[in-house]
């Protein structure tokens, strides 16, 4: 054969002779054919993992200079988590080169990513030539851009802005297009949220580059330009339907401009490949608990449980908040078969949850939640025994007990019939930390009227605002006032009868559909316990007989 | 294209492919065969690969036209060196290329950055490379160029080059299931979507089928603005 290629017999110079190599995938077949490929390019030095916890350790325990990782590794994490967890951990020092092999769609899903970026990538099948190119290409990227590297590794981000400018105004440079790339991710890590836009959009003004799409709505997201970065965000998941930042952010935009319902479908539509990522699974959770979707929570909610098993996200909250959305779950249900069942499986998780965590903390939290789980199901003895326990437990133990755990004894407190209780704790929680709007929102979350004096207020004004859209017609203002409200108010009353009111508005004006009367009765299921004796009562009632009046003309219309 | 010619077209690379896996079979046993000389050794293994690329790019183009059409094919554009995207396909082929006992050029600045989706005008290159091996007789030539603000990657032979009815038509199906057609249509029908997704402004990417040149065979272009 006769070639006129350019710069292939300088490739084979390369010595690898000294360099450490780790291939992780789940099949040995190709684990051998990249092995074979490797000693054919001189590399002597190759160990091999199945899986990526086999990967992570090796990882702890020496020092690699090139990894090949399959994208797909069967069970346990991804590719991706695995390089997600090597550089959290800071196994991976910074000259290492890691390469992800995909078989054709995994690489949608990483090359997406903003964080945690692999290095390169190959897709299977792989011949000797392109991986030796390949090699040659991460080797001299690494080496070209090592003061970058460097000062990334040290975090002196201004050094490594600067040496990324050497590169941007460089007249010819191979790596112009990284570092401007680079000095995006580090303008927004800077909080310099004004130039980082003007950089992506002037990138963009030329040509539709999926990795400043991206940056551009996160920026908008930070500027706080709920509605243009819902968009942007829309854009790159148009361009790659697999990028998991894109969807996560518009699910986030969506929740913030007051579309909770439309936020959980996208999420729940959102490519298979994602539904592996923890951070988006404690998305689509936070997500359904806004919608009162407890069924979706806990649905997610396992999946969480599952996914975070090795690695950085294990935490015994995942554990105990699944059990806390499957007994919600279980409250919602209107089989008493389901309830049952949820409830079971709420308190199977907690006694697997004690037994994996040994510790006094989480004893206590799970034996809260088991109270609740308990009363859900009528059990009011068991009930009132997990309470007394976990009281018993807080009494014994010389520290006092952290926020987490005073917040779910109040939600016990209120499930098991103390409601005095309940709201006395919350009361004194508010005045402890009338100061940390954080926690605040939090405790306001838990009860129907705000205890604290910030949530009063905002309650105060939102229905302020509320009734003056009503009087200007603007039902679907209103509409998006209260859902925006919900979210910080989810118990309160009264902002769910002016969401069901507003929709009832707006169908009077615009006629009545199917899809507003079922959410309206999505709402109304939430508050279906209300107390004869609350002032809301009647308002109440009168809606329910509109809504089955709506229902069954809609129904007769068909 | 109307979902007819759609099924059309799927079904004769479905048939392509069980074409192809019927010459590996052959293959196999012929290099089974202890009398076969390194000749014919090498012969069987310069079709083995053959074979097995083209149903690698047939099972690629069969993933990627259902994700066009599910609206799940990601198109990443970024900046890239142009010499080094079209080196690696013929790396891809090397061991093909060799045993064919091809002659290979490359055309290209070493210095061109330009716009696209690495991965999928990769793929789109790669399979008119691995075609043009089939039906070229020694000659093969990529060359790349930016010119009005566009960048062309042309893949010509000395082979016979296209059918008549297919230069006109590049992207639509031929009208019957050919031996051997049924792949290099859907490949194509392929190459001009990918090429349809990188857009810049109004402009469009497509692609061109000629025959002649100063090589004499076909000539595959694709344009990218």
């Amino acid at each position: 054969m006769k070639t006129s290629v350019s710069g292939i017999k300088t490739m084979s110079k390369n010595n690898y002779s000294d360099k450490k190599f780790l291939i992780v995938d789940d099949f040995e077949s190709f684990q051998k054919i990249l092995k074979r490929l490797l000693l054919g390019l001189n590399v002597q030095n190759v160990t091999t993992a199945n899986n990526g916890i086999q990967a992570v350790k090796l990882c702890e325990n020496n020092k690699y200079d090139v990894i090949f990782c399959d994208f797909d590794l069967g069970r346990g994490p991804n590719g991706l988590q695995v390089l997600e967890e090597l550089r959290y951990h800071n196994l991976l020092k910074s000259s290492a080169i890691f390469i992800m092999v995909t078989a054709e769609s995994g690489r949608d899903a990483v090359v997406g990513a903003m964080e945690y970026k692999p290095d390169g990538y190959m897709n299977k099948p792989v011949s000797a030539g392109e991986l030796s190119s390949r090699l040659v290409k991460s080797l001299q990227q690494k080496d070209a851009l090592s003061a970058i590297y460097f000062a990334l590794d040290n975090g002196d981000y201004q050094k490594a802005m600067a040496k990324c400018d050497e590169h941007i105004n460089a007249t010819k440079s191979r790596h112009k297009n990284w570092c401007l790339k680079t000095k995006g991710e580090l303008l927004i890590k800077l909080a310099r949220l004004p130039q980082a836009q003007t950089l992506y959009e002037e990138v963009l003004a030329d040509r539709p580059i999926f990795w400043a799409r991206l940056g551009l709505a996160h920026t908008l997201a930070g500027l706080k330009l709920d509605e243009p970065a819902l968009q942007a965000y829309q854009k790159a998941y148009a361009d790659n339907p697999a990028s998991l930042e894109a969807f996560e952010g518009a699910a986030n935009m969506l929740v913030k401009l007051g579309d909770p319902q439309a936020a959980q479908k996208l999420l729940e539509q959102s490519s298979k490949v994602s539904s592996r990522s923890v951070t988006r699974q404690k998305l689509l959770v936070d997500i359904c608990k806004i919608n009162g979707d407890f069924e979706g929570a806990a649905k997610a909610g396992r999946q969480v449980v599952k996914l975070a098993e090795h690695g950085q996200h294990k935490s015994a909250d995942n554990d105990l908040d699944l059990a806390d959305n499957l007994t919600e779950a279980a409250l919602n249900s209107s089989s008493e078969e389901r309830t049952k069942e949820l409830a079971k499986e709420a308190l199977d998780t907690l006694k697997k949850t004690e037994s994996k965590y040994n510790e006094e903390d989480v004893k206590i939290q799970s034996k809260l939640v088991q109270s609740r789980a308990h009363a859900s199901i009528d059990q009011d003895t068991l009930a009132q025994e997990a309470l007394n326990s976990a009281e018993q437990k807080m009494a014994n133990s010389a520290l006092k007990p952290n926020l987490r755990t005073q917040l779910e004894l109040a939600k016990s407190y209120f499930q098991t019939g103390h409601k005095d209780k309940a709201n006395e704790l919350l009361k004194n929680l508010a005045l402890e930390h009338q100061d940390n709007p954080i926690v605040s929102a939090r405790l306001d979350k838990l009860v129907d009227e705000p205890v604290t004096q910030a949530g009063k207020l905002a309650v105060v004004k939102i229905n302020k605002d509320g009734i003056s859209m009503f009087e200007k017609g603007e039902f679907k203002m209103a509409i998006k006032n209260f859902m925006q409200a919900i979210q910080k108010f989810p118990k309160h009353l009264g902002i769910r009868l002016n969401i069901i009111q507003s929709f009832l508005y707006d169908m009077k004006q615009n006629g009545p559909s199917t899809e507003k009367v079922t959410l309206c009765e999505q709402h109304m299921h939430v508050i279906r316990n209300i107390n004869k004796d609350n002032k809301q009562y009647k308002r109440y009632l009168s809606f329910k007989t509109v809504l089955n009046t709506l229902d069954q003309n809609l129904k007769g219309d068909k | 294209m109307k979902p007819r010619d759609l099924e059309m077209l799927l079904a004769s690379c479905i048939h392509d492919m069980k074409n192809s896996i019927s010459m590996i079979l052959n293959s196999a046993d012929q290099l089974n065969e202890p009398a076969s000389s390194p000749q014919q050794t090498n012969e069987q293994l310069a079709n083995l690969r053959y074979e097995a690329s083209r149903l690698n790019n047939d099972l690629m183009h069969l993933l990627g036209v259902y994700r066009i059409k599910e609206r799940e094919l990601p198109v990443i554009i970024d900046e890239h060196q142009v010499h080094e995207i079209l080196q690696e396909q013929f790396l891809r082929n090397e061991i093909l290329l060799n045993k064919s006992d091809m002659e290979f050029k490359l055309d290209c600045d070493e210095d061109e950055l330009w716009y696209f989706d690495c991965e999928l005008i990769g793929g789109v290159i790669n399979n008119i490379l691995v075609n043009a091996v089939r039906y070229s007789k020694r000659r093969i030539r990529i060359k790349a160029r930016i010119s009005n603000d566009q960048l062309s990657i042309e893949v010509a032979d000395d082979g016979q080059g296209y059918p008549e009815n297919m230069l006109h038509t590049p992207d639509k199906p031929q009208n019957a299931i050919n031996y051997r057609t049924g792949s290099t249509s859907l490949g194509l029908y392929f190459a001009s979507k990918v090429a349809n997704l990188h857009t810049k402004g109004e402009q469009k990417g497509h692609i061109t089928l000629q025959n002649g040149g100063d090589l004499g065979g076909g000539i595959f272009t694709i344009y990218l603005p």
